[in-house]
């Protein structure tokens, strides 16, 4: 049976990140990046602001689902559940148009929370920020 | 077991060519490798299937499908249970973990998508290297336990 | 992977699928052997030209002759659950080897197909 959670060191890995003198790896010479086009520096990314809860990425996550790199659109829908509670029935593997109508609720949900922000208000409620059934971290 | 058998490094190796066909017995061989020395069934398919996954992104990517070019294979086991496997093709040096984005492509798994979350899920460090003449890919797994069972069961 | 279907790649009972069968609005489709990038074209072409034939309301896999699979093979799968989906169809994967299960759980997409023990339990469903 295959074992219930997966572990990884981020601090071994960022050690050989560090040191590692390759190409583009989840790392390489260049640090993580959310933002960055490149895959290989933007998951890592998303997987350590997620591990931090870092919330402050939510709004970068949101755009990620729009990547036409299905690894993209997986890490970012896992790291936005994780922080979030929440999917809106975002289906990482589906075609542009079927994924369209949970982006748009992604969106406007983006919208709301950061207006109530900015009206001093709370950000918009999330749901318990449980893991049901999660058996992998991203 | 003496000091010198556990430190041990054991190797193998294989030079396949970009064909499809001869991805099985390549991904055979490596779980094979691992299973010896002790590695459960379930770390010797991830391992297993993350390898597939390398090659058929090289025979896709880096060679475009031509056949009869060089993948070279090398995988190993640290004293410490640590397995690293390094692939090493000749191809156009593209990196499939950073290709551009296929807008047109009317599969929803490419590019090579599904391919690489596997590698990231299963392995702990998943490595491209730019050749001047192709790449290398160096992915590394560190012990999980209750991986692996014999070292333990046979110290003395 | 978006390459035309080839009838005459698609081999009905062939060594990758060697058995078809329909059962009201159901086809149950046997698949054997491992599929990786070598043969999920074959499946592939196999399964498309089947829905375009048919246009089944539900598609049935048996996989207990399956050990392995790859991402191709997951795609295909994928692409196939996506057609079936625009005409109001549903897939449905039993008996599967605790390998492919995994691939699935790993992937994320365990949930998406509907899984059954075996073909009599996806008919019930």
């Amino acid at each position: 049976m295959r074992p219930a959670i997966r572990t990884k060191s981020l601090i071994a890995l960022a050690a050989v990140m560090a040191g590692s003198g390759g190409g583009c790896f989840f790392g390489g010479r260049e640090a993580p990046d959310i933002k960055s086009a490149d895959p290989a520096l933007k998951i890592p990314a998303i997987k350590s602001a997620v591990d931090r809860k870092d919330m402050s990425v939510v709004g970068a996550l949101i755009k990620d689902l729009e990547s036409d790199d299905p690894a993209v659109r997986f890490y970012a829908i896992q790291g936005l559940q994780r922080l979030t509670g929440e999917t809106f029935g975002y289906e990482y593997y589906a075609e542009a148009d079927h994924r369209m109508p949970a982006l748009q609720q992604w969106q406007q949900w983006f919208s709301r929370s950061e207006e109530s922000v900015a009206r001093g208000g709370e950000p918009e409620p999330m749901r318990a920020r449980t893991d049901p059934g999660a058996t992998t971290q991203p | 077991m003496s000091n010198a058998q556990a430190q041990k490094v054991h190797n193998i190796s294989l030079r396949i060519q970009s064909d499809a066909a001869d991805v099985p017995a390549a991904r055979h061989a490596i779980e094979s490798f691992y299973q010896s020395h002790g590695f459960d069934k379930q770390a010797c398919e991830d391992v297993g299937l993350c390898l597939n996954e390398a090659l058929a992104n090289i025979i896709r990517h880096a060679y475009k499908e031509q056949p009869s070019r060089p993948i070279q294979i090398d995988a190993a086991l640290s004293p410490d249970s640590e397995l690293t496997i390094r692939i090493r093709d000749w191809g156009n040096g593209v990196n499939p973990a950073a290709l551009p984005p296929t807008p047109a492509a009317n599969d929803p798994l490419t590019p090579g998508g599904l391919g690489m979350i596997c590698l990231r899920q299963m392995m702990d460090i998943v490595v491209f290297t730019p050749q001047p003449d192709g790449m290398l890919l160096e992915m590394k797994r560190k012990k999980r336990s209750p991986e692996p069972q014999n070292q333990q069961a046979s110290a003395t | 992977m978006t390459q035309p279907i080839r009838p005459s790649n698609a081999k009905v009972n062939s060594e990758l699928v060697p058995a078809t069968r329909v059962e009201g609005d159901a086809v149950l489709v046997t698949v054997r052997g491992e599929i990786d990038l070598h043969n999920s074209p074959e499946l592939r072409n196999a399964l498309l030209e089947m829905l375009n034939q048919r246009q089944p309301k539900r598609l049935i896999l048996n996989l207990a002759q399956v050990p392995y699979m790859d991402s191709s093979a997951i795609a295909v799968l994928v692409e196939a659950l996506q057609k079936l989906r625009k005409i109001g169809g549903k897939l449905y994967l039993t008996n599967l080897q605790p390998r492919v299960k995994g691939l699935l759980e790993i992937a994320r997409l365990d949930t998406i197909f509907v899984l059954a023990a075996t073909d009599d339990e996806a008919l019930k469903k």
